[in-house]
């Protein structure tokens, strides 16, 4: 798998306190967090809430949804 | 035609009458890899030659046993499948040097099956990525033309395939990574039903969507490797008890009456016109075979790409942890970025994309009582060139998401089974792949239709000149 995105955000968009702020989200060091990382996990972030719009959307249009009553979320292999 | 690409009940046959011995059909294998691999990189570790010679002259002094379905077959493995004694690295340098001391559960299965081990395969860093573009191990080269990928991430499995390096492989597959390059080196990949094929002693991904699976040169030796492959595996908890199956036997040749259902809205809605073009061709194939196909609509599959994600990085993420924390910088950038996307995710995001992936899995099991296999491409287009960001489509842009697993990831989500089967060439003379998907533990459908279908087709392979040409 690639990761979210391509990598084609707008350079340097975050700025020097979203790269901070970004890296803490990471867990990482900001030094460690170049500006081309920080542009691709721009665009991650945009993948990320169209992926959340996407989600929604699928969920109202199934309406009342049986998955709430269980056994569970994801499939089992038996 | 050398033993190196022999299917595996021709090498039998062959092994049976005395025609051919053990250690021949290895030493053709060998052959292969010392011809090739320099080139292709399908391999990451190489077992020594004479081991892999003394284990087959073993079975020669033995005598030839039918009743192990893969007696003296040269079999290649993925390399995030531990071997013990033997080097396992998932493809990353974070684990260059680990030996494991015991082996996966599946290489158990076949090495009691009598296969022999030739070595592991090349695979895009920990299972992470669809092109097999390997910072550490290089690129597996497409043997149909070097300048585009394999696919990824069973890349090497694929091109020890296509080019005789082995008799069969393993790969795995969280996203697509059997059949996508499977498809583009036009070879059979089949991802199993999740829970079919045990999982334990295999490197992680993303451990709710991680399939194992066989690869092979024909869809007979796919179910063969698959009938040993299957069974269950107590230390994989999602294991599954189903009774045992002999796959080959179900290639009965029949398929008439089989309806086969083509999904319009998502999973036939882009495609490269060559690989549009190879696909009607497929259709009319099957209708030839005597299978009807209908239309279906699965709309709900618009969200699929959203759920794969929000459930893939977060897991893998999670797997992940502290050792990307300590060894940051060891890991490929693209799988580094690609770990840490993971942390980006909320627990909600997760839970709604685990209930949207129960709607999906409810929605394909209704339009399966309905048809018997679903039919798509294997990939919307042609194996691409390296190191592209962006990929055409038509005369529309995708990322790699969009462009490499639009068709194969709803089916991990679901967990149904899916083959990929060659299905010609596109306009780029490259290979196209169909993907059929059928019901839960169906497997038998799929790779009956699938042989069939394969059997009614001229087998293509790739023109190895270029390698000749390009040695110093």
């Amino acid at each position: 798998m690639p990761g979210p995105n391509n990598g084609h955000g707008q350079a340097s968009e975050l700025g020097e306190d979203g790269r901070a702020e970004l890296a803490h989200r990471l867990g990482i060091d900001v030094a460690a967090l170049t500006e081309a990382d920080a542009d691709w996990f721009a665009d991650g972030l945009r993948w990320i809430e169209h992926a959340r719009g996407l989600l929604d959307a699928a969920l109202a249009e199934a309406g009342d949804p049986g998955w709430r009553l269980g056994p569970g979320p994801g499939i089992r292999g038996t | 035609m050398e033993p190196s690409l022999f299917g595996i009940a021709q090498a039998h046959r062959d092994l049976e009458a005395r025609r051919l011995t053990c250690a021949e059909l290895a030493s053709s294998v060998l052959s292969a890899i010392e011809a090739y691999d320099s080139r292709l990189h399908a391999f990451i570790t190489h077992r020594p030659a004479d081991d892999v010679l003394m284990e087959a002259e073993s079975l020669d002094r033995a005598g030839f046993d039918g009743e192990r379905l893969l007696f003296g077959i040269p079999v290649a493995l993925k390399d995030n499948y531990a071997t013990a004694g033997l080097r396992t690295t998932a493809g990353s340098r974070v684990l260059a040097d680990w030996v494991p001391d015991r082996d996966a559960h599946v290489v158990s299965r076949l090495r009691a099956a009598g296969a022999v081990i030739v070595g592991k395969l090349n695979m895009h860093e920990f299972a992470d990525g669809p092109t097999n573009d390997n910072p550490h191990w290089g690129r597996s080269l497409n043997p149909w033309d070097p300048d585009r990928t394999s696919g990824g991430s069973s890349g090497g499995s694929a091109v020890a395939l296509a080019t005789g390096m082995c008799l069969g492989a393993t790969g795995t597959d969280t996203g697509g990574s059997i059949r996508t390059p499977a498809a583009f080196c036009s070879v059979v990949g089949l991802k199993p039903t999740y829970g079919l094929v045990g999982r334990s002693g295999i490197v992680p991904f993303s451990l709710s969507l991680d399939h194992a699976g066989p690869m092979a040169r024909t869809v007979a030796d796919t179910a063969r490797l698959l009938t040993v492959m299957a069974g269950y595996d107590p230390s994989d908890p999602a294991s599954s008890s189903q009774p045992f199956t002999d796959y080959e036997a179900a290639l009965s040749g029949q398929v008439d009456r089989l309806v086969v259902g083509v999904e319009g809205s998502y999973l036939t809605a882009v495609m490269e016109p060559g690989v549009r073009a190879a696909f009607e061709s497929a259709l009319r194939e099957l209708r030839s075979l005597g299978a009807e196909t209908v239309e279906v609509s699965l709309p709900i599959l618009a969200a699929s790409l959203a759920a794969e994600t929000a459930i893939l990085f977060p897991e893998a993420a999670a797997l992940h942890g502290p050792t990307l924390d300590e060894h940051l910088l060891d890991y490929g950038r693209d799988v580094r970025l690609s770990l840490l996307s993971g942390r980006l995710y909320s627990a909600v995001d997760y839970v709604k994309a685990q209930a949207v992936r129960s709607l999906i899995r409810r929605e394909l099991d209704l339009v399966l009582e309905r048809v018997d296999v679903l039919a798509m491409p294997t990939v919307a287009m042609e194996p691409p060139q390296w190191g592209q960001d962006v990929y055409r489509i038509g005369d529309q842009e995708y990322d790699a998401l969009n462009a490499f697993i639009r068709c194969t990831s709803p089916f991990n989500l679901s967990g149904h089974p899916a083959l990929s089967v060659p299905c010609g060439l596109g306009t780029n003379g490259m290979p196209v792949g169909l993907q059929l998907v059928g019901r839960w533990f169906d497997e038998s459908t799929l790779l009956n239709l699938g042989d069939a279908f394969e059997r009614s087709r001229e087998r293509l392979s790739p023109d190895l000149g270029w390698i000749r040409q390009r040695a110093p």
